[in-house]
């Protein structure tokens, strides 16, 4: 909401400067969103007295003048027929850009250096006048700024009104405020109407046949109205507020409209067939042109102002072309109604008509608003167009507006607030806001007509709190006993797994969950994606189901920026679209990490090998911890054939380890080879969560330890090959560890050799040698027999 | 013999200083002081000399020992001091990094005010993101044909649902499940239809927080969202509450942060000069949603705010823009 500083005033007066009535506001919910100085477009131009005109030498048409500029007296050369000695006049100064762009400088004209400009009418964006020099009062004093000297040293500020706040919309909503801050008296604007003429209903009939929708509708005639353009000080108070002048009956509407709040129109009453006003629904297949020229299709669930035969007005929201106000235009029909919110909305939502008027309707408008409303119309358009007012306005009111009374508790008012206000001092503030106070046990509070928001006792709270000032009230920081809160072990082990995997070297990414179907379609998980109705883009219409494309994206835009690893990890939230209509989108958090490049972060003697399945295995196997981790073979579509493994955790499913697959891979521009895992986040909290994290005691006595490296059959895995050599010596293992793996050359082909580490260790005594000895060949025939091993 | 056995003493000596290297010293040392060295034979045969010279033989048989060892000692340390000289490190070429991660700025926000509001006694709690009309608007005292609506535009679920436009949403279902009181904050995505730019994003992350007792109180709302500023943004950080709307709050506020310029900077690019960084909305909750989750509105009152976490991360670190967020560029990540 734009408003002058100037213009406020009328209504009120403010104690402060404008940048004080900007912070004042702000503090009681109106937020300064911005200023814009109407005096500066006149910056470099001042009053002067034309002190003496000479005729130039050079030039018949040409004045030369001396005029007395405050601080100095400059010759200027003026072209002005009227120009003369003695008057007073505006001067634009060397360095000045006037309003209209025009650029004043010292120059030489005809021989003459002339300082200045004396400026007319266009020159200063005040009118269309070229005819001669602005002549001004001769009261004015030299040297002030023209801005102020003419009253245009004023400041447009800009408020946000927020929605349940519509009485804001308005100079007197605004006035109220400051008179509620300050106590200051209000000036209402003359709403006296000078009537003459057949009385109202002589001209006009009005109906209302949905009263519902339109609990009121008033309107006056004015007649004889001469339409042309409005005075300069009505057409430069639109223009600081942003609206553009369009005649005088139309100006004075929007004028009475950012006046008072309350929308107002002005019907050509010849236009209006049988001359009636009739508000009812709209019938199925009529049709509108609106005053911005739109042909709008209306509904039966739309509220129209109708004549006797077709719509002339969208109720609430926008009039009719063939109504309009127009030169042509004599005697008019001012209406001012009240109507329900919701219709407003309905039909200012359906046809996307945001306007004025609607915006304040479907906040919820002042039903006792109307009749001042027109009043203050007519009043303005007599005086200005010299209309006569017909006596006995219509006011058609069929469901009388309702004032709400309010129950207030002051200990209640007070607690909440943590204030300690007496009712006195609760009343003046709600008094201020134009509510009306009934004081006894607790207090009776009648909202005013205009504040619609103001419905029970925690909407007066607020009032009483931001009138009083919530940056009064002290905040407070005392702890009022213990209190417990309950830990979800669930947040504590996001940490723990985001923390781990810092450590182990990868960056956290975030990435966005509304994905291209696409994407998912080519990781093969698109099936029971939920998809938006409503997508942000034609192509990113999905929820994700897997992490894997959104971080081979991430890996592809960093390799596009010469990125020589990307090692990443995600822990977000995928959705899948629940089997039962209508039910949300089950969501689960899912953790998956991607390793492409180098394995190392130093070039120095670094370890140049780019990462592989292994290094993505051991990382989970380090993040995950424990001897519960079981990797299978698997076969997955977004996975190289071969290179994959599905991976649970205590038995249950946990998720899945591989090589993206070459086409995948090809998908996202990504030429180097990319292994990624994605595991349930809730399998692994429920993993750590049950942990036994019981004390064993450490060992007394020393361990043995024994190689061994045998040849089997390629095909024959590690896995098998160490559960065995713990079957055949149960009691004695303590640890078998892989430390050598070979096939080529050296070995027969289809085969390969794998050399183990064995610690062997007897909890309850020395282990001998000769144990160990058995112990160690009973695991070399476990591995003949099963796998056809020989040792190397 | 006495002057064999400084004779024997001062060529050792001698012979030890030139050696070169470790080896040559071990020879030597083998030669003056080993078993078979003529010092030890020397020593064998005191006990067969005449006992007047015996004593005297004894003590330069003894100093001769110590003399050698001594030269031995100091030409290992000399030949150490000089071999360690030559295999000096460039102790300036670089170490073998492991990687270590960089942590993304908004989880670590994220864990940053969990931290501070189990300090403060709150809760964790989750909450859906897919959610629905009555959890998103409707519990939240923001009917269908409420005007506040206008300030959401939401993505609506193919087969109905829609993305929450807030964590607010948490408020609801904790209450729905908890009796009072109740001390929870919630962290999350949250999702409006906006078009995307240097300062809106369609996708974003908030922090919730929602405490209702007996008593909660105004004072107790600003107490916290103070102590929040000093955590967050440094201890001299103070707090304004200006009167805003939202459907869930009565009254509501919006509270700003003292910027970092301290207000002393008309160019600031973070406050424009105000002195003040618009931060978040908070209020004491509305009786509308008390009833609807079935609290008492006469017996309870509470606090709740929010908070976007992209705003914060921007202010803290100076991020210029918040598509970097999802962008995920590692040169972005890590800076943090």
């Amino acid at each position: 909401m734009k408003i002058t500083y100037n213009w406020l005033k009328e209504y009120v007066d403010i104690p402060w400067d404008w940048p004080e009535l900007a912070e004042r506001l702000t503090m009681a919910g109106l937020e300064f969103e911005g200023v814009e100085d109407l005096g500066a477009r006149y910056e470099g131009v001042v009053i002067g007295r034309v002190n003496t005109c000479c005729p130039h030498e050079n030039a018949d048409r040409l004045t030369v003048c001396q005029v007395d500029v405050g601080t100095r007296v400059n010759t200027i050369v003026c072209g002005a027929p009227n120009v003369a000695a003695g008057q007073t006049v505006a001067v634009a100064l060397p360095g000045t850009t006037l309003p209209g762009g025009m650029q004043i400088k010292k120059a030489k004209i005809r021989g003459v250096a002339s300082e200045g400009m004396l400026c007319a009418e266009d020159e200063l964006g005040l009118g269309d006048n070229h005819d001669g020099i602005v002549v001004l009062d001769e009261a004015l004093s030299v040297g002030t700024p023209f801005a102020a000297a003419i009253g245009r040293g004023d400041v447009v500020i800009d408020f946000e009104v927020t929605p349940n706040r519509p009485d804001c919309l308005s100079l007197l909503g605004i006035a109220r405020e400051v008179h509620a801050l300050t106590g200051n008296p209000l000036r209402f604007p003359n709403a006296q109407v000078p009537e003459s003429g057949p009385a109202t209903a002589e001209d006009v009939r009005i109906d209302i046949e949905a009263p519902d929708d339109c609990p009121r509708y008033a309107g006056r005639v004015v007649r004889g109205v001469e339409v042309g353009p409005s005075p300069q000080w009505l057409q430069h108070r639109l223009q600081a507020v942003g609206q553009r002048p369009i005649n005088n009956v139309v100006d004075i509407t929007n004028y009475v409209l950012l006046e008072l709040g309350h929308p107002l129109h002005a019907f050509d009453l010849h236009a209006l067939d049988q001359r009636r006003i009739i508000v009812r629904r709209a019938r199925a297949g009529e049709t509108l042109e609106t005053l911005d020229g739109t042909q709008c299709q209306l509904g039966e669930e739309m509220l129209v102002i109708a004549d006797g035969i077709r719509p002339q007005a969208l109720a609430g929201v926008i009039g009719g072309a063939h109504s309009q106000v127009s030169e042509a235009t004599t005697d008019i029909l001012l209406e001012s109604a009240y109507f329900a919110p919701s219709r407003v909305r309905l039909a200012r939502s359906r046809l996307g008509l945001f306007t004025e008027a609607s915006t304040r309707f479907e906040r919820g408008a002042d039903w006792d608003a109307p009749v001042r409303t027109i009043d203050r119309a007519a009043q303005l358009i007599a005086e200005l167009t010299g209309g006569a007012v017909a006596p006995d306005p219509l006011d058609v009111y069929p469901r009388p507006g309702q004032c709400r009374q309010i129950p207030l508790c002051v200990d209640r008012t007070n607690q909440l607030l943590a204030t300690e206000l007496d009712s006195a001092a609760i009343i003046q503030i709600l008094e201020r806001l134009g509510c009306q106070v009934e004081s006894g046990r607790s207090l009776v509070v009648t909202a005013p007509s205009f504040r619609p928001d103001l419905t029970r006792p925690a909407d007066l709270i607020e009032e009483v709190g931001r009138i009083y000032g919530f940056d009064r009230i002290e905040g407070r920081q005392e702890a009022s006993g213990p209190w417990i809160i309950r830990r979800d072990p669930e947040f504590t082990f996001r940490q723990v797994a985001r923390q781990r995997l810092l450590g182990l070297g990868l960056d956290e990414v975030v990435s966005n969950t509304i994905v291209e179907s696409r994407w998912l379609e080519l990781a093969g998980a698109a099936d029971r994606a939920a998809r938006l109705a409503n997508p942000p883009t034609e192509t990113q219409d999905a929820l994700r189901t897997t992490l894997v494309p959104s971080l081979l994206d991430v890996a592809c835009r960093n390799f596009n920026q010469r990125a020589t690893e990307v090692a990443i990890f995600e822990l977000g939230k995928c959705f899948v679209a629940s089997e039962e209509k209508d039910a949300r989108p089950e969501e689960n958090w899912h953790l998956a990490a991607l390793w492409s490049g180098r394995v190392s972060a130093s070039p120095y003697q670094a370890d140049a090998r780019e990462a592989d399945f292994f290094d993505l295995k051991g990382l989970l196997e380090a993040l995950v911890g424990g001897e519960n981790l079981h990797f299978t073979p698997a076969d997955r579509p977004e996975c190289r054939s071969g290179h994959a493994a599905c991976v649970s955790l205590d038995d249950q499913p946990l998720g899945w380890l591989g090589q993206v697959s070459a086409d995948l891979c090809a998908a996202f521009d990504l030429e180097r080879q990319v292994h990624i895992f994605e595991i349930s986040f809730a399998a692994l909290a429920r993993h750590w969560h049950g942990r036994e994290r019981s004390f064993s005691a450490l060992p007394k006595f020393p361990p043995i330890e024994r190689d061994l490296a045998v040849v089997v059959r390629a095909d024959t895995t590690t896995a098998e090959l160490i559960a065995t050599m713990q079957d055949s010596a149960p009691r004695l293992v303590e640890s078998i560890e892989v430390f050598d793996f070979y096939q080529g050359d050296q070995i027969e082909e289809g085969y390969k050799s794998v050399a183990f580490a064995i610690r062997l260790r007897d909890c309850e005594q020395t282990l001998q040698d000769a144990q160990a000895d058995a112990a160690i060949s009973s695991m070399l025939k476990g591995l003949e027999t099963r796998f056809g091993a020989r040792l190397r | 013999m006495l002057e064999e056995v400084r004779q024997l003493a001062s060529e050792a000596v001698e012979e030890i200083e030139a050696a070169q290297d470790d080896k040559a010293l071990e020879t030597l040392r083998v030669h003056h002081l080993g078993r078979k060295s003529r010092l030890r034979q020397i020593a064998r045969q005191i006990g067969q000399q005449p006992a007047t010279q015996r004593p005297a033989l004894g003590e330069a048989t003894g100093r001769a020992q110590q003399a050698i060892q001594q030269a031995l000692d100091d030409k290992a340390l000399a030949l150490r001091q000089v071999a360690d000289a030559t295999s000096a490190l460039d102790i300036t070429l670089p170490g073998r990094r492991p990687f270590l991660g960089c942590a993304h700025p908004l989880p670590q926000l994220t864990d940053e005010l969990i931290g501070i509001f189990q300090g403060m006694g709150f809760d964790v709690a989750d909450g859906p993101e897919a959610e629905d009309e009555y959890h998103n608007f409707d519990a939240l005292n923001t009917p269908a044909d409420h005007p506040a609506r206008d300030l959401h535009d939401t993505f609506y679920l193919e087969g109905g649902g829609l993305m929450r436009t807030h964590t607010s949403t948490v408020q609801i279902r904790v209450m729905e499940q908890t009796p009072p009181p109740v001390r929870i904050i919630s962290l999350g995505r949250c999702y409006r239809k906006e078009t995307v730019d240097a300062t809106h994003h369609f996708a974003f992350h908030q922090i919730e927080g929602l405490y209702v007792d007996y008593g909660v109180s105004f004072a107790d709302l600003k107490g916290t969202i103070e102590a929040m500023g000093r955590q967050l943004m440094g201890e001299e950080t103070q707090v304004r509450f200006r009167p805003h709307f939202f459907p869930f709050t009565e009254p509501s506020v919006e509270y700003d942060f003292t910027c970092i310029c301290k207000g002393q900077r008309a160019s600031c690019s973070i406050c424009k000069g105000t002195g003040w960084i618009e931060i978040a909305g908070a209020g004491m909750v509305d009786p509308a949603v008390f009833s609807a989750v079935g609290y008492d509105p006469d017996e309870y009152t509470g606090f709740a705010f929010g908070m976007g976490l992209e705003r914060i991360a921007m202010i803290r670190h100076g991020i210029d823009d918040v598509r970097r967020f999802l962008e995920n560029d590692l040169r972005f990540i890590r800076q943090f």
